[in-house]
């Protein structure tokens, strides 16, 4: 029986050391609740100061976006360096190259539309390969993320589909489902 | 069921033994400083259970310069990994059989 118990053991140490050498666990909830709300307040300054032109909306997507990802960056780098540098260092860099791959090509893509004045097919660009940056990274770090993507491309599909109603997909996208999923992640993994 | 028990590779009945192998299974290059802060065991405690799976030939040792310091990698050999495979599969059928 005790024996068992051992061979039990021996198994999910097995487990637990091949997941803690290779996944990037230090995605911050909290990241995820307070740019989540940003997205919100964008939005509702958008509809606010009634921003309609092409550049100027263009400006305010790309600058949320920038400081999004700071603050992302800066909430999951503090802690991990709590859990030992050497293996923030390794399982980050794998992480992050994954995911700024889409990320980087999505962005151009954006920036293409942007110059062809395409604004109405931004929203979805940014959706969709955001989207696909979380899956493919979500190899290298909590499952969790893998849902949220699948949920951003569906936002996305649905900005392409209805232009019209593509900021409000937006605000979905990177507002609603960043709280839901920073909750979350904050419930299952932080407390 | 004693068939399995002998299956077993006692080279790995160490728990530090384990989880290096289990480590260096899903990563091609571990240095020394990773390994010891996933393990969280002392210098001495690593290299000589590394020295151990590297007599058997299941662990290959690179040593090299980064910079101006010295950097000591380790990967599991295909020796190694196939023992490791033999030794995960042996449990899980240890496990079976007697539920």
């Amino acid at each position: 029986m005790s024996q068992e118990k051992e061979h039990l053991q021996a198994i999910q140490d097995i487990k637990t050391m091949m997941e803690r050498s290779t996944k990037f666990s230090s995605i911050s909830g909290k990241a995820g609740i307070v740019v989540g709300m940003l997205a919100v307040i964008v939005f509702a300054a958008i509809k606010w100061f009634d921003v309609t032109t092409v550049a100027s909306l263009f400006v305010v997507m790309v600058g949320t976006l920038m400081i999004a990802l700071s603050i992302g960056l800066y909430l999951s780098i503090a802690k991990a360096k709590k859990e030992g540098a050497a293996i923030f260092d390794t399982t980050a860099k794998r992480f992050l190259v994954q995911f700024f791959i889409p990320l980087f090509v999505g962005g151009i893509l954006c920036l293409i539309f942007a110059c062809q004045t395409q604004i109405g097919y931004i929203p979805a660009m940014m959706l969709i390969f955001y989207g696909f940056a979380l899956v493919h990274a979500s190899k290298f770090s909590l499952d969790t993320i893998k849902n949220l993507g699948y949920l951003e491309i569906v936002a996305g599909l649905f900005a392409a589909a209805f232009t019209q109603y593509g900021m409000w997909c937006w605000v979905i996208g990177f507002g609603v489902l960043h709280i839901i999923y920073g909750f979350i992640i904050y419930t299952k993994y932080e407390k | 069921m004693k068939n399995f028990i002998d299956t077993l590779n006692k080279a790995f009945e160490s728990r530090i033994r384990l989880g290096i192998m289990s480590i260096l299974m899903v990563n091609d290059q571990v240095d020394f400083t990773m390994l010891k802060e996933l393990l969280q065991i002392t210098d001495g405690n690593i290299a000589s259970h590394i020295s151990g799976l590297e007599k058997l030939g299941y662990v290959s040792v690179t040593k090299q310069f980064v910079g101006k310091k010295p950097n000591t990698s380790y990967a599991a050999t295909i020796a190694g990994k196939e023992a490791f495979t033999k030794h995960i599969q042996a449990l899980e059928q240890l496990i079976q059989t007697k539920k």
